[in-house]
């Protein structure tokens, strides 16, 4: 066993190079997933025109109305199962306390090494590291690697200077040529905290992330169960004074994190460990390879799944905080958004087949509620298309049933919001205490309105109608029918309006619509154009780029009591 | 892993497991306190479903 000793003051460490697999393997696995792509295009296609033809030819005009009618109706409701999915997490959440593994749990602090992949975070890695080394956490048993990946500022500096203070506890690796992605940054402290038989969990982190003190026992004291191989943490939006974005992602962070990772904790599988504090026991991270996937944009997705696929559980607790600097304008979010949407899309075309040919090994990643959870996520922007094509097609055929098939789907949304929006703030109330806002603005004010016209249908009448006819205009007909089509294309309207956010925030003189914009349409519209912009990424084969999220060092530990 | 866990019995100082069972004591408290929130919000909510449905 090698003691702590890995001084500071000894030349940088560059660890061998890794390991690629030969170019032409690589080639031809591209090739055989772009063929794949192109299938199922094509199959598709084929799908839809024979289905066209069966309608249009065979069928006998009552007969052609009648499957029309079928299949709009099939998807409005299709276009349901997102919220039914959001429902399912939201009505378990609750119970989380029945299921909660602390009883099981005994005192476990295991040697940890904390790998810190750093590309000119000068800004910010001093006080990561100042942070990391002030947790309450047995002081021989922590080492903080700084992967340090060419930094041109002055990170190595930063990061020198603290090795030299905490020699053994702060080692400073360098990479010479970097540039080639978080991944393979990870990867190069990985081999070289695991080339030595001293960590007994490995911490992988962001630069700007910041531990609260308990952070790191609260997440170790789950591998005292020889069955959980991983454990992740809630990653909190720190930004002190932060604007209207910030508070936005703060209160996504609640249900994206805080609820449906506790929700998945029930079903006893995980979607995703958070890149920014995921924590691997040694053995279950050298089962998968000693190595984080660098094959996708969402390498922290792909280390979840195999870890799982390896037999292990993937555990959250979302008593161990810890806070992160998030985007404060639409363009940086978009650019991080996008490389996890892409990372997303990249993972359903990797195991969908596998998927379907393997269910026993892939265990409950392969069961109806996770597949529920996945799916409804990455295909939310198909199924919004496709249930305002259905409405709208319904209304041209019988505008009754549109009428109810509208009212049951945003019926629906108005349970899930109101349910969600109360359980989401009740899980974490120091946060709601400064997103309560956005919280309720989150579907956007269009949405809410909406939400209120189909729970209670006559008040379009007793406002809007009356105020009309005080100011002397009447409502046609006409104009009745025009806001009835308004309605139904909202679900899909509002993907492109958010977008125009994206535009907006990289012009000087549109700027100051983005905000009003947001609240209008919605925080969740503007995450799923992300997700349909990530598709067209993906289609045309566009190149993978992995952008960084610029940081500045404004992240506070419990940034929410300061506002 | 019993032997790690029985060595950090052996070499850790005491506070650490004191640290570990408050660790404990409190997040079951916080879950239970979402526990009965979680029941508050659907009893709240089922009220206002019965509202909608007899009154409006």
């Amino acid at each position: 066993m090698t003691e702590p000793g890995i001084s500071a003051t000894l030349p940088v460490v560059e660890p061998a190079p890794l390991r690629q697999p030969p170019a032409s393997i690589r080639e031809a696995s591209a090739q055989r997933l772009v063929r794949w792509r192109i299938r199922l295009l094509l199959v598709s296609l084929a799908q839809i025109t024979i289905a066209q033809l069966i309608v249009l030819l065979f069928l006998p005009s009552d007969a052609r109305l009648f499957s029309v009618r079928v299949l709009c109706i099939a998807a409005v409701y299709l276009g349901a199962t997102p919220i039914l999915a959001a429902l399912m997490q939201y009505a378990i959440v609750g119970f989380h306390r029945l299921r909660a593994p602390y009883r099981r749990l005994r005192p476990y602090y295991p040697r940890t090494a904390i790998v810190v992949p750093a590309w000119n975070e000068g800004a910010v890695i001093g006080r990561t590291i100042d942070q990391l080394l002030a947790m309450e956490y047995p002081a021989d048993r922590v080492r903080i690697v700084v992967v340090d990946d060419a930094s041109t500022d002055e990170t190595p500096a930063v990061v020198q200077a603290r090795a030299s203070e905490h020699p053994g506890r702060v080692v400073h690796l360098r990479r010479e040529v970097g540039g080639q992605g978080k991944a393979h940054t990870l990867n190069h402290g990985v081999q070289h905290v695991l080339s030595d038989a001293w960590a007994e969990a490995v911490m992988v982190m962001d630069a700007d992330v910041l531990f609260e003190k308990d952070a790191l026992r609260k997440m170790t004291r789950h591998l005292s169960d020889p069955r959980v191989g991983a454990v992740t943490a809630y990653i909190k939006e720190g930004t002190p004074n932060g604007n209207y974005l910030t508070r936005f992602i703060a209160y996504e962070y609640i249900t994206a994190q805080a609820t449906a990772r506790r929700a998945q904790n029930m079903l006893g599988v995980l979607a995703c460990l958070a890149g920014g504090a995921q924590l691997h026991a040694r053995e279950s991270l050298e089962e998968i390879g000693g190595r984080i996937d660098a094959s996708s944009l969402a390498e922290d997705t792909v280390t979840t799944f195999r870890t799982q696929l390896a037999g292990k559980r993937v555990e959250f607790d979302g008593n161990a905080v810890v806070w992160a600097e998030e985007p404060s304008d639409v363009v940086g979010l978009w650019k991080q958004r996008l490389r996890w949407s892409r990372g997303n899309v990249q993972i359903s075309l990797q195991y969908a087949s596998m998927w379907g040919k393997q269910r026993r090994t892939f265990g409950k990643l392969a069961r109806l509620p996770f597949m529920l959870l996945w799916y409804t996520v990455v295909l939310m922007p198909v199924l919004m298309l496709g249930a305002s094509v259905g409405l709208v097609t319904l209304w041209a055929i019988d505008a009754h049933d549109a009428w109810s098939a509208f009212r049951v789907l945003w019926i629906w949304h108005a349970v899930a919001y109101v349910f969600g929006t109360g359980i989401s703030l009740a899980v974490d109330p120091q946060t709601a205490k400064r997103s309560w806002r956005e919280a309720i603005l989150f579907p956007g004010i269009i949405s809410l309105l909406i939400m209120i016209y189909t729970v209670y249908p006559p008040i379009y009448d007793l406002t809007v109608v009356r105020w009309l006819r005080g100011a002397g205009y009447t409502v046609t007909e006409q104009g009745r029918s025009l806001l009835a089509l308004f309605t139904y294309s909202w679900l899909f309207l509002c993907v492109p309006i958010a977008y125009l956010t994206k535009v907006w925030s990289e012009s000087t003189r549109f700027k100051w619509l983005v905000p009003v914009t947001l609240y209008l349409v919605g925080y969740g519209p503007l995450l799923c154009a992300v997700t349909a912009a990530a598709y067209f990424k993906e289609l045309f084969n566009a190149r993978s780029i992995w952008d960084k999220t610029v940081k500045s060092g404004r992240v506070t530990i419990g940034a929410a009591s300061t506002h | 892993m019993e032997e790690r866990i029985a060595r950090d019995a052996r070499e850790l100082d005491p506070v650490w497991r004191q640290r570990f069972d408050a660790d404990v004591a409190s997040d079951l408290a916080a879950e239970g306190r979402l526990l009965g929130k979680a029941v508050a919000l659907a009893v709240i909510f089922f009220l206002l479903v019965l509202v909608r449905a007899t009154l409006l």
